[in-house]
This record gives C-alpha cells, structure tokens and sequence, in this order.
C-alpha cells in the first residue's frame, strides 16, 4: 500500500526525507529546506503536519525522541530505499537529458 | 472592547473566499477574534474593532489538530484563533509567511473531506424530504378536502419538486468542484446555493400549517411531515440561538 501510493515522490517529500537524514524537528525541517534550496522549496505547516503523519505511519520515518515536548523524526532504512531510488530515477533523467544533448 | 457579530451565509467549500472576505474586513477596521458554524445559517464572525490594517487569514482545514500542529503553524508565523467545525481559523501580518498548505495534492484531500463528510449531507437529505413531500401532495388520498387546500397542496407539491431538483443539482456540482479541484476559483459558487435553507424553511412551515390545521390532506404521511417540520424549526431556532452566544 505504502508503496503503492509513493511511486515517486514529490519534491517536498524528497527535500523532507533528504532534511531527515539527521534527526530533525518540525520547524526546523522547514527552515533548513528552505536553506537548501535557497527559497525555493517551502513546505507549509499544514502541509509538514500531514506528510510527517503519513510517512510515519507507512514506516518511512520514525520517531526518535522528544525534547522540550518538540518531537524529533528520522528517516528509517525503509525511509532510505525509497530515497535513494528516487535519487537514482532523478540522476537517470538527468543522464537521458544530458545523452539527448541538453 | 467593541465586539460585534456578524452572520455570512458561506458555504465551507467556499473557504478560500472566507479568506478573502477576513482580509477585506481587517482592511476596514475589523479582526476576526471567534468564528462559529452553523448547518442552517452558516458562519458567525465575531469582531474587534482594531486600526485598520492589513492581515493574512488561513482557513487550514485538517482534521487532528494536536499540540504538534498548532506549534507547527505558530513557529511558521500563524497565529491560531479559533476552530470551528474541524476548520482552523489562522491569521498573520507578515505578508510572506508560508502557507499553511503548499501541496495541492494533501489539500485536495482535506477538501473532498470536509466536503463529503460535511457538506453534501444538507442537500441530499433536503433534496430527499422535498421530493418525499411532493409525491405526497400530488396524490391527495383524502378526496373530502376542500378544494382550497387541495391547490394548496397541489402548489407546496409542484414547488418542492423544483426545489428537490435544485438539491440534486447542488450535490452534483458538490462533486464536481472537488473532482476538478476548483474550490478556489472564484465563480464556482453561485450565491443562491448559500441560500437554500431559506426555501427550504419556508416549505417547512407551510407544510407545518397544512397537516396540522383541522383534516390532513394525506393521513399518516402528512402528519409525519408536520412532525418533522417543527422538528426542523424548532432545531434552526435553537441552532441560532447558539450560535449568537
């Protein structure tokens, strides 16, 4: 099921999983998403909320602990498969890019 | 503090116009401080008198709103004011604070949500009752009515069928917004949908009136109706009672 509904990811999800690499908690995931992709990216509150819900339930991520009541996630090996396929079709369509002379 | 109250007929679909109606009525002095939502009449803003000024409003409408989310929306520069009915009221004055949703893919399905869980529900069961009363009134059984009430009848009849029918229409273009993903256009919504209770009282108590005065036109049926009828009147007497604490 899990897999089903993830296919690819969006690119708020790949940026919350590649930002969960290290534990993380809620706004910082948003503030240092947007450090990295220089603005471009911005996951909303709402948003983040209902990602992290999701993916903690399908097993992608997981809670590792809870400091001064702000909970902090990290991404589990299921959680790393995933990025890293898509890692590996995102870098395919930059090579076929690149073949076809872009 | 200056309060004051103030009925809007929207429907919850329309929420992103709610939105938008917040920000005109901060540009003229007025800040949303308690919101209440009512099936019957729909939504009760309460007011504070405030400088004119320019705020953000966000009607974010996820369900399990836990200690999590509302720190989430506050460390993002949203101020939590109220819920009401599973949506959450926020606002900001800083004109570049995130949106509270930014993946139209998780906002659709808190949409389709909110709108089959919610919203569909009025038109169906009035589109139901209506049409329920019109087989009822075109088909007196009682043939020692007066002729009178029988056009009566007759009238309440044919009125509820355009009605019951206008319901239908209601519930489909419901399932078409959320198929399409068009609550946020502007013109999806016809002001006239976000009056159908009035008609739908008015049927009520007319309905109300025959069945109860002296013999009924359709025995058992009509009595029924009746008893609904004050069910229903009582109910939006009180509902607004409620909603103008």
């Amino acid at each position: 099921m899990a897999r089903e509904q993830l296919k690819t990811l969006t690119e708020q999800m790949y940026y919350l999983l590649l930002v969960l690499q290290t534990p993380n908690f809620g706004y910082a995931i948003m503030q240092e998403v947007e450090q990295l992709t220089k603005g471009r990216v911005a996951i909303g509150a709402g948003t983040l909320y209902a990602l992290l819900g999701r993916f903690e339930k399908e097993g992608i991520i997981q809670q590792v602990e809870e400091i001064e009541r702000k909970k902090y996630y990290q991404i589990t090996t299921l959680g790393n498969q995933l990025l890293q396929e898509e890692y590996q079709r995102l870098t395919n369509l930059v090579i076929d890019g690149r073949e076809k002379g872009l | 503090m200056k309060k004051t109250s103030i009925q809007v007929p929207f429907l919850v679909v329309e929420y992103k116009k709610i939105e938008k109606y917040l920000e005109k009525q901060a540009s003229i002095g007025r800040k949303l401080v308690d919101a209440k939502y009512s099936s019957f009449q729909g939504f009760f803003f309460t007011f504070e008198k405030i400088e004119p000024q320019e705020i953000k409003y966000c009607i974010d409408l996820t369900e399990k709103t836990d200690e999590e989310y509302l720190e989430l929306c506050k460390d993002s520069g949203w101020e939590y004011i109220c819920s009401t009915r599973k949506m959450n009221f926020f606002s900001t004055t800083d004109r570049n604070a995130i949106e509270i949703q930014t993946d139209l893919e998780i906002e659709a399905e808190l949409v389709e949500k909110a709108i089959y869980r919610r919203e569909i529900f009025k038109p169906i069961l009035y589109g139901i009752i209506t049409l329920l009363i019109a087989v009822l009134y075109l088909n007196p059984i009682d043939v020692n009515t007066t002729t009178l009430r029988l056009y009566v009848a007759r009238f309440i009849g044919l009125f509820c069928i355009g009605y019951g029918i206008f319901c239908f229409a209601m519930v489909i273009k419901l399932f078409y917004i959320v198929k399409n993903r068009i609550w946020n256009k502007d013109k999806t919504i016809t002001p006239i949908f976000r009056h159908m209770y009035y008609p739908f009282t008015l049927i009520m108590i007319s309905n109300c009136l025959l069945s109860l005065s002296s013999d009924s036109i359709n025995g058992v049926g009509s009595y029924f109706f009746g008893f609904l009828a004050i069910l229903y009147i009582v109910l939006e007497v009180v509902n607004y009672i409620r909603s103008k604490q």
